[in-house]
């Protein structure tokens, strides 16, 4: 490293951000799905599943360009993991289907409880599926030339079974802020209730994670360079972040916040994702493969950020507009099917 | 068996399927999404109640079709990650940027729009609506366009070269228009217009039959007739061409698909087999039916063009027989019926069979049509099929052997995904069924009035 920002980094850095966005945004209508297992009032569960109606499809969209990224960018990466977490991957495709079906058919249904519940599960198996996917990545996996050196169970660990709990926490946190904001009267009042109990359980959990990788010492390069084990400074720093703003996320729903509760929740998975890809970095896929190794050539980089990246933009622009279309509280009696 | 415990053979099962399965959705996607742009441009037109009708009653099918075509695509993506990991590796600097564009551009442009076009007529006036059902079925063509252009390049890679196992990029526009890609793309896009239509005039056709609604489904079936009568017809000219293409860029396929062993000499016209029996451990068919000069005149518009045979290419080279060549062959069959059933219904039109009081007693005539609804969906499949299968043995076409991009996978594995799409898709595909029936029975709300800020509309007499 001399230093300067190379495209690989640069890639490396829009695909960050693009999972980001995936996790986040799907973050909060799965959350919305896996609250809908708590709701025993029909009413209710049928606002819950219509406020995230209009934005689901968007928000899996970003799990569409984030394969489309990494397969662009970094082959290497998309033709090794994903074989060597075939059954998580799998698991997640079909959790996909079961929750959007769920949710589509809930709308056309007369009978809507079975397909309000395979939808709650559904997106329960996504989150775990997402748990598993990229607890699996953090916990390192080694390479025979194209092909994964491991069993196929490797992605299932202690380790990625912290992360999966981790990320069900996550998610009802954020689908709980998400609904604090959609809706009002005594369905909002519960949302509130949600957010603190599952913003504390996220915070423990986050706690409990950065415990188990200060102990197990096999997991030392997620937190600095190769062998350098223990906890590094800036590891704990980005946390710490976290944490606070996980707390400012708390401490609005108790002042009665709307909008805001959601905004610290988002702030707070940056400060996650910088935690975690700031420490990784310079690897893409550790203990070994680094971003520049697994890249493609530097003019393939500079196409695709001529092409796919002047299209970002745009597709924030469109998605801002949709979503101020749908802005404001969520009202059944407002959609016209 | 060897083949079920053939972890290649189960991978490309397992994308087979997938694929035929996913195919079926953007495939009406495409040619309704179309539709629902003419009902509306004629609503905004014409003021006429019944258009504005035809598009609240056919969106409610589009965006159950349109979910489970993103549900089921989304799986094939990953599966070049999953399954053929070594084949991603070595392309996925090109491949991965077109499927990376039919995500940015043309996934996020539907996406976005579908929210607008479904429930936005409260949200917004009736122009940005009508641009909303426009960049729809604009986004639903283009994302088509990607995905054949990644296809086709699997087909005729051109524009690069393969160095240290990774593929080089040398002429990026000759990569994404490779020049397999006109032809396969219109050949698709046609195909997709014919399902839809097809399965438009059939579900009006049934309500014809019924008696109810008469007038209103009348308007949707002569839509889909007049646009039948141009699709159809155009799309024996262009699988013709298509034809020539193939032949031209892939010889090999052409003389599986064709069952065609020897190279017919100059002078001489290569027989046709209308059906055959192929025996691969002789180079040669058990039994056929052929025709003289046909199979020149068909793929080089010549009674005695050269027509190279099996015999030409080494054996490790060739493709399968048997598949291609049934499956290719009930495709055009049905693709002519196609033309018949379109020629009729303008016969039976000219003859007064669709006034009113006439069309519900044409009951073959709107069979012929829910034949050809299911029939469409099959010959898209067939085509498919009839494609990759006459690729291989290449996955790569020249380039990369189908067995050599596979990932390092167990059976066990394969056999758990396999299992778990084949169970998820045959609920995904009764539930789908169900629920459409359901909409397609419930019929169009008639009383359905437009939101303040659209036109207040005017009922017409058919």
């Amino acid at each position: 490293m001399d230093g300067q920002i190379s495209l690989a980094d640069a890639w490396f850095g829009i695909l960050a951000l693009l999972l980001w966005l995936y996790v986040f945004t799907d973050g909060y209508d799965l959350g919305a799905g896996i609250l809908c297992l708590h709701e025993a009032d029909p009413v209710h569960r049928e606002i819950m599943a219509e406020s995230i109606d209009g934005v689901w499809h968007a928000n899996q969209t970003w799990l569409v360009l984030l394969g489309g990224v990494l397969f662009g960018a970094f082959p290497l990466v998309y033709g090794t993991v994903l074989a060597a977490l075939y059954l998580p991957a799998g698991f997640l495709l079909f959790a996909i289907m079961a929750r959007g079906i769920g949710l589509e058919y809930r709308m056309k249904a007369d009978n809507k409880l079975p397909w309000s519940r395979l939808f709650g599960w559904g997106s329960v198996a996504v989150t775990l599926a997402h748990g598993f996917l990229l607890g699996g990545v953090l916990q390192g996996m080694d390479f025979d030339g194209l092909h994964h050196a491991g069993g196929a169970f490797d992605w299932f660990s202690p380790f990625t079974i912290l992360v999966a709990a981790t990320f069900l926490c996550l998610y009802a946190f954020l689908g709980a802020a998400w609904l604090v904001w959609k809706t009002e009267g005594p369905l909002q009042h519960q949302s509130r209730i949600w957010s603190v109990r599952y913003g504390a359980a996220t915070v423990g959990m986050l706690v409990l994670l950065a415990g188990y990788i200060a102990l197990d010492g096999r997991l030392g390069f997620l937190v600095g360079r190769p062998g350098q084990g223990g906890l590094g400074a800036f590891f704990i720093l980005s946390l710490v972040v976290a944490v606070f703003c996980a707390a400012f996320s708390i401490r609005s729903i108790g002042k009665g916040g709307e909008v805001l509760p959601l905004v610290w929740c988002a702030l707070m998975l940056v400060a996650v994702f910088v935690a975690f890809g700031g420490s990784l970095y310079p690897l893409i896929v550790p203990p070994r493969l680094t971003i520049e190794q697994a890249a493609a050539p530097p003019l393939m980089l500079k196409i695709m950020l001529w092409t796919v990246g002047s299209m970002l933009p745009v597709i924030f622009l469109y998605n801002a507009y949709h979503f101020r279309l749908v802005r404001g509280k969520v009202r059944l009696e407002d959609e016209t099917h | 068996m060897e083949y079920l415990t053939d972890p290649v053979f189960l991978s490309r099962l397992q994308f087979a399927l997938t694929t035929a399965f996913h195919i079926t959705f953007p495939t009406l996607s495409i040619g309704l999404g179309l539709y629902l742009v003419i009902v509306e441009w004629l609503w905004l037109r014409t003021g006429d109640l019944d258009y504005y009708r035809q598009f609240r009653f056919w969106s409610g099918p589009f965006a159950i079709n349109f979910a489970v075509g993103i549900v089921t695509g989304i799986p094939l993506e990953f599966q070049f990650g999953t399954n053929w990991g070594p084949f991603s590796a070595t392309i996925g600097n090109f491949f991965g940027h077109v499927l990376g564009f039919e995500g940015s551009m043309a996934f996020m442009l539907e996406a976005a729009f579908f929210y607008i076009m479904l429930f936005g007529w409260k949200r917004v006036g009736p122009k940005m609506h009508f641009f909303s059902t426009i960049m729809v079925a604009f986004a639903a063509s283009l994302s088509a366009f990607w995905i054949l252009a990644a296809n086709s390049w699997m087909q005729t890679p051109t524009g690069g070269h393969i160095e240290n196992g990774v593929f080089i990029v040398d002429d990026y526009l000759a990569a994404i228009f490779s020049p397999d890609l006109p032809f396969a793309f219109l050949h698709m896009h046609l195909a997709c217009l014919e399902v839809s239509l097809f399965v438009v005039g059939a579900v009006s056709g049934l309500w014809i039959v019924w008696g109810k609604n008469v007038a209103f489904f009348l308007k949707s079936f002569r839509i889909a007739a007049i646009a039948a009568l141009v699709c159809a017809p155009l799309q024996a000219l262009v699988g013709d061409q298509n034809g020539l293409e193939i032949a031209r860029l892939q010889p090999a396929k052409v003389a599986g698909i064709e069952a065609h062993w020897e190279t017919n000499p100059p002078g001489t016209g290569a027989f046709w087999n209308l059906v055959a029996w192929p025996d691969t451990e002789n180079e040669r068919n058990s039994f056929s039916i052929r025709i003289p000069y046909m199979l020149s005149l068909l793929v080089t518009h010549s009674p005695t063009g050269t027509v190279p045979g099996l015999k030409e290419f080494p054996k490790e080279d060739r493709p399968p027989i048997i598949i291609p060549f049934y499956s290719f062959r009930f495709m055009v069959g049905i693709g002519f019926a196609m033309v018949g059933v379109a020629l009729w219904t303008v016969w039976e039109w000219r003859k007064g069979g669709l006034r009113p009081e006439n069309a519900p007693g044409r009951v073959w005539l709107f069979r012929a049509w829910g034949a050809m609804a299911l029939g469409g969906y099959l010959a898209v499949i067939l085509g498919w099929i009839t494609r990759e299968v006459g690729r291989q043995p290449w996955m790569l076409y020249g380039l990369i052997r189908t067995a050599d991009g596979h990932s390092n996978l167990t059976v066990g594995q394969l056999w758990t995904s396999l299992a778990g799409f084949v169970v998820a898709y045959t609920i995904l595909g009764c539930v789908f069924v169900i629920f459409m029936a359901k909409l397609f029975k419930k019929g169009p709300d008639m009383e359905e009035l437009p939101p303040p800020g659209h036109a207040r509309g005017r009922v017409t007499a058919a």
